[in-house]
């Protein structure tokens, strides 16, 4: 193989290895864009965490822990809360379903989304809590409650993206 | 020969393994420094915060214009379907206003006879910036707005957000072609105000519901739903006299209504009225004070 094609080889494999973590950060980009659909602003699903959870489960070597850092990092700065509180709840994410990587792999589609219902719900109060004790206040839990039904509903529709998005364009493990 | 490389797996998976766990840790404890980080509201948090608010509003823009289309096909077969009825309220609604045009006229100069009589010195004259909402925080925590509109354009820190009529937020943090608005329903803001038919003073204070509360109201004060509110302009941020919604009664206390779509904030315009006010920079060879 002559050089140039080496190096076109590996920027390829470069690009397709990135794309997890820059669909997530894309993700969280088109989240944040004003719909102006009544009531909806207060419930935007958390696609940050559902690209962290899918990818960690199926293709952990894409979504080290620095990048899950990182996504959660822009997340807050993007959404204007405090900063490091979305990292936090992303990195417990993460290594929550590292963990639980041998029960959930290789299943059903639905056992994977089972798995997410109870992670993100895990996520959700973390966040929660996180959020109550940075600014000593307790929060309504109805809007994160609503957000949080909303991230589970949308699951299976992202997933199956990602799903499509592994088989056609990212290498094998 | 043949087992080295097997020997060789053995050893570096477990140190893979610890690198990745330590690397975990690691990070996790960067995230809760982070936070603390923020709460002590450094300089270099907001730095930060500006610098990538700033990359990512050319992107946020682009494509918020696609919603705002969408949006706006939306409303106008609304308009369309109720344009009848409309155009008579807006007929008896246009009769009712051309009166308070004259009564407005009338108060205008006498109000100008009044000062020339006094010698009254007018406040400095609001300067304002219209700029496209681009991004919303979407969230249950936080009520905020990124802006398309930067120091290059205009934008200070303290400047008054309004849409349409009434007071949005405050903008809070200015980078070169983006500014966060702090909503004033958000948790954190704080914005005094006045009751106008009685004068009461009280703080307007958000707890992000779509009604702020009034704080600090005397309990004598005569407060009764339906009484407009207007910024009270004590703290040097806001001039007196922006309106920001009517009194609404609630089951402890007095909230506000203010007259906003918060889930259709389009374009805010961004007012200066050159007042500086406690959020002045104020360097070493700054006298202090406002102006």
């Amino acid at each position: 193989m002559n050089p140039v094609d080496a190096l076109l080889d590996r920027l390829d494999a470069a690009a397709r290895d990135a794309t997890p973590a820059l669909l997530t950060l894309a993700l969280i980009v088109i989240g944040t864009v004003p719909l102006r659909l009544p009531e909806f602003a207060t419930i935007i699903p958390s696609f940050a965490l559902i690209a962290v959870y899918f990818w960690t489960l199926y293709r952990a070597d894409l979504m080290p822990a620095p990048a899950v850092f990182g996504l959660g990092v822009f997340q807050d700065i993007l959404g204007g809360g405090p900063l490091g509180v979305g990292a936090f709840v992303l990195l417990a994410v993460h290594g929550a379903v590292l963990t639980q990587r041998r029960v959930l792999m290789r299943r059903p589609f639905a056992v994977g989304w089972f798995g997410f219902v109870g992670v993100a719900l895990a996520g959700f109060v973390l966040n929660w809590l996180a959020m109550t004790v940075l600014s000593l206040t307790l929060f309504d839990p109805l809007a994160a409650s609503m957000q949080y039904v909303m991230t589970v509903a949308l699951y299976p529709p992202v997933a199956a993206m990602f799903v499509a998005l592994q088989r056609a364009w990212l290498r094998g493990a | 020969m043949k087992d080295r490389p097997g020997s060789v797996l053995r050893l570096a998976q477990p140190i893979r393994l610890w690198v990745q766990r330590f690397t975990f840790l690691l990070l996790l404890a960067a995230a809760v420094g982070l936070m603390l980080l923020g709460k002590a509201d450094t300089v270099l948090v907001e730095r930060l915060r500006v610098v990538v608010t700033d990359s990512v509003s050319p992107l946020l823009d682009a494509l918020s214009r696609p919603t705002a289309v969408v949006n706006d096909l939306i409303e106008h077969g609304r308009n369309v379907y109720g344009l009848a009825l409309e155009n008579r309220t807006l007929r008896e609604e246009n009769a009712r206003l051309l009166q308070w045009q004259a009564v407005a006229r009338r108060l205008e100069a006498e109000n100008a006879a009044l000062r020339a009589l006094t010698g009254y010195v007018p406040e400095a004259a609001a300067t304002d910036i219209s700029a496209r909402v681009i991004g919303a925080s979407g969230g249950a925590y936080v009520r905020s707005v990124l802006v398309a509109a930067g120091a290059r354009h205009g934008a200070r820190k303290g400047q008054a957000a309004v849409a349409g009529t009434g007071l949005a937020g405050r903008v809070t943090e200015v980078g070169d072609r983006s500014a966060r608005v702090l909503l004033i329903t958000d948790l954190n803001s704080r914005i005094p105000v006045v009751v106008e038919g009685s004068r009461d003073q009280a703080v307007l204070a958000g707890d992000n519901s779509d009604r702020p509360r009034l704080d600090y109201l005397r309990s004598n004060a005569r407060v009764t739903p339906g009484d407009r509110v207007v910024t009270s302009g004590i703290g040097g941020i806001f001039p007196p006299g922006i309106p920001v919604g009517v009194v609404v009664g609630a089951e402890n206390g007095f909230r506000v209504q203010p007259p906003i779509d918060w889930e259709r904030l389009e374009f805010l315009r961004l007012m200066d009225f050159g007042l500086g006010g406690p959020l002045r920079p104020q360097g070493p060879g700054d006298p202090g004070g406002r102006p």
